[in-house]
């Protein structure tokens, strides 16, 4: 399975710098992270030991960048027909799946790593916490894992490359924004169990928690559950489609 | 042995295929027959697990397509009547993903490589990215994909496609050869094909399975015996 995972992988990331689309959503990303950072994160004006001007707005890029990346994942292969081919190769469905999602996802990777010089070059004029941007590093990266995990699943069911994008935005914002707090405060006290379990299913919470410097396991818990939710979802959605 | 009981597909209120039966052996080429939209390539798709039936089973050499997917997987090799290859690949890293997805060995690879090239005449496109390569070109890539695993089962929808009439002869030439030890099944409506190469004939229409013969049977049900009028006769 391990063999059939990495071949996918390695082919769906590879032909994403064929295509050129790689070096087109690398451009975007760094230069929306940059006006970020710099113009709305207030780069100059916040205590930046912890890059919190970068860091505070990448998920909001990710929703922008992610489903563009994962559109093409499964769309591309209905829209060249490639699919039928693919699924009548002897590999588990398991592992298209989760090859497909870990190209997005390791594209993501590359996109963090990029970013490392604005931490190099800020380090060199303050006194950076080096840990602290290594957590959210990691945070940034199990949120990116998160949305990759949903534009996947919505590039599955979509049979075109736009309206794929068009509804992976649409559903990673409103999953990101999800707040249950104006339903449930009216309930008062009788409502709290119910309040932590949205709170527990808030994504917002747990990013902004490790941002805190809290990685924290259920932080980890909660972006590594949805993960497989969402590619669960992907496995179904493949069986699904093919009638 | 690939052996089809009691098959059924529905999509919505069509029936696309009903209660479909046969059993193919080694050594034959099979084509199947039939006018456009009598559920040929529904069928190939129900035969390769694209599609799930609704009743009935698919067994190839012994393994349920529905049941134990991934056995039979192995047993086969389809090329679709789209002959969509990655247009981002060149035919050499097209055929490379498909071999490591048959978990094929290096040295397998390349000896399978060695003769399809030669045999598909691939030499001159071999560096060539798939989306610049004519449809003949891409059909032959897409046979030689099937073919590097050289699996016990072969099925090809629509395989001389976009081929010149040399290609068509060399492809034909080549399936016979490939068949004695094996299954081949080939989906078309070119009788042409039939003649010059099936020795079997499943002939449907509206999703109904009407003859199950030796092409040269089916040539004796026209006055001339010609298969092209035997076959108009048949499903008009």
């Amino acid at each position: 399975m391990r063999t059939e995972i990495i071949t996918i992988w390695k082919k769906d990331f590879i032909s994403l710098f064929y295509s050129r689309q790689a070096y087109f959503l690398i451009a975007i990303y760094l230069v929306l992270s940059m006006v970020a950072t710099f113009w709305s994160g207030g780069y100059f004006q916040i205590d930046n030991t912890s890059l919190l001007s970068f860091f505070i707005y990448q998920p909001e890029l990710f929703i922008i960048i992610v489903p563009a990346l994962a559109m093409r994942l499964w769309a591309d292969e209905r829209r060249y027909g490639t699919i039928e081919l693919l699924l009548t190769q002897p590999v588990r469905p398991l592992s298209v799946v989760l090859g497909k999602f870990l190209s997005a996802w390791s594209f993501c990777l590359l996109l963090l790593f990029l970013t490392c010089p604005l931490w190099k070059t800020t380090s060199l004029y303050i006194k950076t916490d080096n840990l602290h941007i290594m957590i959210n590093y990691i945070g940034c990266f199990l949120a990116a894992g998160f949305l990759c995990g949903i534009s996947c699943c919505i590039s599955s069911f979509c049979s075109g490359p736009i309206s794929a994008y068009i509804l992976a935005v649409f559903f990673c914002a409103v999953v990101k924004q999800m707040n249950f707090d104006y339903f449930l405060k009216p309930l008062g006290s009788s409502g709290e169990l119910l309040q932590k379990i949205a709170q527990s299913l808030n994504f917002d919470a747990h990013y902004y928690h490790i941002l805190q410097g809290q990685l924290g396991i259920n932080n980890i818990m909660f972006f590594g559950v949805s993960i497989i939710v969402f590619l669960r979802f992907n496995s179904i959605a493949v069986d699904y489609k093919r009638g | 042995m690939l052996v089809v009981k009691n098959l059924s597909k529905s999509f919505g209120p069509i029936k696309a295929l009903e209660n479909i039966n046969f059993c193919l052996k080694k050594g034959e080429i099979t084509a199947l027959l039939g006018p456009n939209g009598a559920g040929k390539t529904t069928l190939l798709r129900l035969l390769t697990g694209v599609y799930s039936p609704d009743c009935g089973e698919v067994t190839l050499n012994g393994y349920n397509i529905s049941t134990q997917h991934q056995q039979a997987l192995r047993q086969f090799s389809y090329v679709p009547e789209s002959g969509s290859l990655y247009p981002e690949l060149t035919v050499f890293e097209y055929l490379q993903y498909i071999s490591q997805l048959h978990r094929q060995s290096h040295q397998d690879f390349v000896d399978s490589l060695v003769f399809l090239i030669k045999q598909l005449d691939l030499t001159s496109v071999i560096n060539q990215k798939t989306e610049t390569l004519s449809k003949g070109y891409r059909r032959r890539v897409g046979i030689a994909g099937a073919l590097l695993s050289r699996p016990e089962i072969l099925i090809l929808d629509e395989p001389t496609e976009g081929l010149d009439p040399n290609q068509k002869f060399s492809l034909r030439h080549f399936l016979k050869e490939y068949s004695k030890d094996r299954i081949v099944i080939i989906s078309t409506h070119i009788m042409e094909e039939v003649s010059a190469t099936a020795n079997r004939v499943i002939l449907l229409n509206k999703g109904k399975l009407i003859r199950d013969t030796y092409p040269e049977e089916l040539k004796k049900l026209s006055a001339d015996n010609d298969l092209e009028e035997a076959f108009r006769k048949i499903t008009e």
